[in-house]
């Protein structure tokens, strides 16, 4: 394609780079043209993000004018700054009087009060900065002419509660100007379709534009002589391997899947680094200083490899990285497909990747993703309809703007796609929980979010609603963080990042932990940090904190069943791992596709039971609940079940017969009691936590404000029993229902399951565990059984004999009158 | 007054009832017996006295008031609570031992069905008294009952934060039991752990669990608990899921 339909000033600058406009470039320009909302699918490395900003930059260098023209939304915040960087240098190359700037949470209060009276031509933020901008008074004028926004990684926004909040925000800045064209950039993926529905507004999907990958990537498994183990995630067996990988590249990514794995990967590399090679640790627990340096010393070509988590997974261009390291379970095709396009960032070479499973089991995923990535297979995420716990939160952010009523605001969720489907009902219950809770017993109350005004529109109460809104923005639940100090002397050191609350509340001074690439000593928490001096130790005495797990997709799952059931294919595995297959077929079963084997054995005190479903997380969840209440009721005592990406584990008291465990994977076990269970379940009050911070109920913790907020900070648990107990019928029960089904299975779903699997059961009673289960009984998640199990485990512990004789003496005094 | 309706001697099979299902529990501190019951509640035999603490009524409102929505059924929950545990062990007398109010508004907040339910326990009781805390300084006025700093009972002091070793000699007490910290604490019995308030003391002081339906808690290990009661001595009463347990 020929650069003459740019203007000079790009074809002189495409020129001096050397660059061809692509063919997909100049279609970008042509949709531009005619004002066509359009969503660019493209692999990583092809130039999509200079393709969606050009349309903007010719507008603006062929019609110079003040305001706000191109809105670019991006999921990350270190994204923003990265693509000023690639933005900003060609837009100053070329002489463009045009401004750029971003805006984050991360910028200074004067900046965003310019920002407001004078915004840029471009403005680069984030989906809670735009809602932010979108809640004050003058957003009209600040949005009115806007021409363009661009949403970058696509793919990755729209398939969460963050998709829908974006979705609410694009309905928003429509209600202002309808007129405005929507780019989406996004990765390969299963349905485009779908994502391009949620791109436009309700009922104009934006059209489908695809540039499709010219080179497929060379994926291997790594070879190693080392034992792999068959339970963990580490995958620390590997050093040596990796340590020569890095050696053979000139950069390595090598990415991780918790912060946990990369702090324990980092520390094991530099262990082994007797060349003192430049490694890195990047992850989002680090302070920012500290992965900005890290972030600049790779766009220098200075560091050799770094062990990164999902955090260095989207945009950021690295340049020159040419291998990259998938440490750990690949969990889905599409995020593995993302991870390995950080190498080779050109569309015509092939990128180079080496996995590195974690265990046994997790080979079997790799060579899995291998399978799926030759045949150009991908796992497709589905997308809900828009979360509920948003929309209080939607509607305080509009009447703060501008007072309102009711039907303009529902009018509004409308246009967004994923609550197009939204019931007047749903929306009067929400809008009335956000003026007073909506509570039924509470006839008489006082304080109110929204009161009417003069002129018969809602408005908020007061400034605190508006300044505790504001502070509240966005979906994104986090647990309580503390900053890590790392001390000189006595409480004065350095900042070196965050770690969740609950993991330094369990620690005791002089315990050791792992952080930022060091072994650290615990000292005490002081003025909500957390003391820590460099200590001596090699060893860890605590493993490191969790942050950051991530489910396996159910096809990959599928995929693995498939490959166990295909001996001919395990000639691909590791010698090692196909002979523990083979141990198991020896030991145990194969489970064989169409049916389900479940295995039993005493292990550590107790008894498990293990479920291969290979039916997803979400039904293994559902299935968990249900079989653990029909064995609470059959006196069986079960303590907890822990699901994994195959099957579910059970842990009880008591030994579990063949018969019995056909009663219980058995289609009645969907009864009456159900709901009731369901509802006390612990992962209905995870729900619960999210919903009630999303929806404004009670207000995430802010190291600002800790002092005052301490009194709110009791668990929403008992605002969750207390709500069951009086208000049934809730508005925000319904909410966290829902919500809990995006991890749940719907109960018709798993009906059909348990009925395709009746008479189809392998049991299998082991004496020990069988090689399979090893991997997944391991596995330390799990999902507690408050019932009898836990309740004769007390027992046993408790001084009840002591109390039985103290009866006496009870007695004698309770009938002394 | 409490004008039994029940003859007295069906009050200890109901107890014993309560205690044979594990939802309360027996065990000895200042060389007596207390009965710990599940729902936080604390019941001393001898003198056919209830303590419970920390009822933090109206917190669910005065959290409300600064905009969170939060349901306030809290209070009357605690009152339910309260009412059970009268019901089971028919007391005489009925100690609250401090911040039964959240605030020094709360009375002004409360509905008039909650006022009137508290109302109709205090004159259910034969005596009732208010240990004033820091949340509490002031009862308010629609309530009947004593307001005290402190009671001695025996050689027992009751009150709301915890005395020096020297406020226990003035005071002519040996022992003390106390509320303000709201202890909670985790067990692990053959690796499954499990949280839940709790009752703990040493040879001189017990705590009480929060009863209120909004209450938190403060976890046995923190610091804040280290001079109160000594750990070397601590023994814990549990409650989990509705039932409790001596450890």
């Amino acid at each position: 394609m020929s650069l003459k339909c740019l203007p000079k000033p790009f074809q002189k600058w495409f020129t001096q780079q050397k660059w061809q406009l692509r063919d997909y470039q100049a279609s970008m320009l042509e949709f531009a043209q005619a004002k066509q909302s359009t969503l660019l699918i493209a692999p990583t490395g092809a130039g999509k993000t200079l393709s969606g900003f050009l349309p903007s930059l010719i507008d603006l260098y062929e019609h110079p004018r003040q305001g706000l023209h191109t809105l670019y939304i991006s999921p990350l915040k270190a994204l923003t700054h990265d693509i000023q960087r690639n933005l900003v240098v060609p837009v100053e190359e070329m002489g463009l009087a045009i401004t750029i700037e971003t805006r984050t949470g991360d910028t200074p209060a004067h900046k965003r009060t310019r920002q407001r009276k004078k915004p840029p031509n471009i403005l680069l933020t984030t989906p809670e900065s735009l809602m932010l901008l979108l809640s004050y008074a003058d957003a009209d004028k600040m949005f009115g002419k806007l021409q363009t926004v661009i949403i970058d990684e696509a793919h990755s926004i729209a398939p969460s509660k963050r998709g829908d909040f974006t979705s609410l925000a694009l309905a928003r800045l429509a209600s202002i100007n309808p007129d405005f064209m929507r780019i989406g950039l996004s990765a390969t993926v299963a349905d485009p379709a779908l994502l391009a529905a949620w791109l436009g507004p309700t009922g104009t999907p934006a059209q489908v534009h695809i540039c499709e990958q010219l080179t497929k990537p060379t994926v291997e498994l790594l070879e190693t002589e080392a034992h792999i183990p068959f339970g963990g995630h580490m995958a620390t067996y590997a050093i040596n391997d990796i340590y020569d990988k890095i050696q053979t590249a000139k950069t390595s990514l090598i990415f991780v899947n918790t912060r946990a794995q990369a702090e324990l990967i980092f520390q094991n590399l530099w262990e082994k680094n007797t060349l003192g090679l430049p490694i890195a640790i990047y992850h989002g627990a680090l302070s920012r200083e500290q992965r900005h340096k890290t972030e600049n010393m790779m766009a220098q070509g200075l560091i050799r490899a770094v062990v990164s988590t999902s955090a260095l997974e989207l945009g950021i261009d690295w340049g020159n990285v040419d291998l990259v390291l998938q440490v750990g379970a690949p969990k889905g095709v599409s995020r593995l497909l993302q991870r390995i396009g950080r190498s080779n960032h050109t569309l015509d070479t092939p990128s180079q990747a080496m996995l590195v499973p974690g265990n046994r089991f997790e080979a079997l995923e790799a060579l899995s993703a291998m399978h799926a990535i030759e045949h150009g297979q991908m796992d497709a995420e589905p997308i809900y309809p828009g979360a509920l716990d948003i929309l209080p939160q939607f509607i305080v952010n509009c009447v703060c703007a501008k007072p309102a009523l009711p039907d303009e605001i529902y009018e509004i969720c409308l246009l967004a796609t994923p609550y197009s489907g939204l019931e007047k009902e749903i929306f009067n219950q929400l809008w009335q929980f956000t003026i007073d809770g909506g509570y039924t017993l509470s006839h008489y109350d006082r304080f109110h979010r929204l009161v009417l005004n003069e002129d018969g529109l809602y408005e908020p109460a007061n400034r605190r609603v508006i300044m505790r809104h504001r502070q509240n923005i966005g979906v994104i639940v986090e647990a309580g963080r503390l900053k890590v100090k790392r001390l000189r002397r006595a409480h004065s050191g350095k900042i070196v990042g965050e770690i969740e609350e609950y993991f330094a509340q369990q620690l005791v001074p002089g315990d050791t932990f792992l952080f930022a690439g060091e072994v650290l000593q615990f000292d005490g928490i002081k003025d909500m940090c957390v003391e820590a001096y460099p200590a001596k130790a090699k060893e860890p005495k605590i493993p490191s904190f969790v942050g950051g797990n991530m489910p396996l997709s159910s096809f990959l799952a599928d995929a693995v069943r498939q490959l166990l059931n295909e001996p001919k294919r395990w000639a691909g595995l590791p010698m090692q791992v196909k002979e523990w297959l083979e141990c198991q077929r020896e030991f145990s079963h194969i489970p064989s596709p169409k049916r389900v084997m479940i295995e039993h054995f005493p292990y550590r005190q107790a008894q498990y039971s293990l479920i291969y479903t290979f039916e997803g997380r979400s039904a293994n969840q559902t299935l968990g609940m249900l079989i653990t209440k029909r064995m609470e009721k059959l006196g069986l005592q079960p303590l907890s079940f822990s699901i994994t990406d195959y099957g579910l584990s059970i842990c009880s008291l008591k030994a579990i017969s063949e018969q019995q465990m056909l009663a219980l994977f058995h289609p009645d076990i969907l009864g009456d009691e159900l709901e009731d269970w369901m509802l006390s379940s612990p992962m209905l009050k995870r729900s619960f936590r999210h919903v009630a911070m999303v929806s404004g109920l009670t207000e995430q913790t802010y190291h600002g404000t800790r002092k005052t907020m301490k009194q709110v900070t009791f668990s929403t648990d008992l605002i969750y029993d207390t709500l069951r107990e009086h208000d049934p019928d809730h508005i925000l029960l319904k909410v966290t229902r829902e919500d809990a089904e995006r991890e749940l299975l719907d109960l018709q779903r798993l009906a059909g399951l348990l009925i395709r699997y009746v008479d189809k059961i392998d049991f299998v009673e082991l004496p020990k565990v069988s090689p399979m289960a090893i991997p997944i009984v391991l596995n330390v998640r799990s999902e507690v059984i408050k019932g009898s199990g836990q309740q004769a485990l007390l027992e046993q512990a408790s001084l009840y004999d002591e109390a039985q004789t103290m009866m006496a003496e009870v007695r004698a005094l309770l009938s002394s009158e | 007054m409490l004008t039994t309706t029940q003859p007295i001697h069906e009050a200890p099979s109901k107890v014993e009832q309560r205690i044979s299902t594990q939802q309360a529990t027996p065990f000895r501190f200042a060389r007596q017996i207390w009965i710990a019951d599940a729902s936080g509640g604390l019941f001393w035999p001898k003198h056919k006295t209830l303590i419970v603490s920390d009822c933090h009524f109206e917190k669910g409102s005065f959290l409300k008031q600064f905009a969170n929505p939060i349901p306030t059924y809290d209070t009357i929950t605690t009152i339910s609570r309260i009412a059970e545990l009268m019901i089971c062990y028919a007391p005489e007398h009925v100690v609250c031992l401090g911040d039964s109010f959240h605030d020094l508004h709360a009375g002004q907040r409360m509905l008039g069905k909650d006022i009137a339910a508290l109302q109709g326990l205090i004159k259910q009781a034969t005596k009732w008294t208010w240990i004033l805390g820091n949340h509490d300084p002031e009862i308010p006025w629609h309530f009947g009952g004593d307001r005290q700093h402190h009671l001695v009972l025996d050689n027992i002091m009751l009150a709301h934060e915890p005395e020096t070793a020297m406020g226990l000699e003035h005071a002519d007490s040996e022992f003390q039991i106390i509320g303000h910290f709201h202890p909670k604490m985790s067990v692990t019995i053959k690796r499954h752990s499990m949280y839940g308030k709790c009752f703990v003391h040493d040879d001189t002081t017990l705590i009480m669990p929060g009863i209120g339906a909004f209450t938190g808690g403060l976890d046995v290990n923190e610091s804040a608990l280290d001079n109160v009661v000594a750990k070397p001595a601590r023994k814990y009463v549990l409650t989990y899921q509705d039932k409790i347990y001596a450890l």
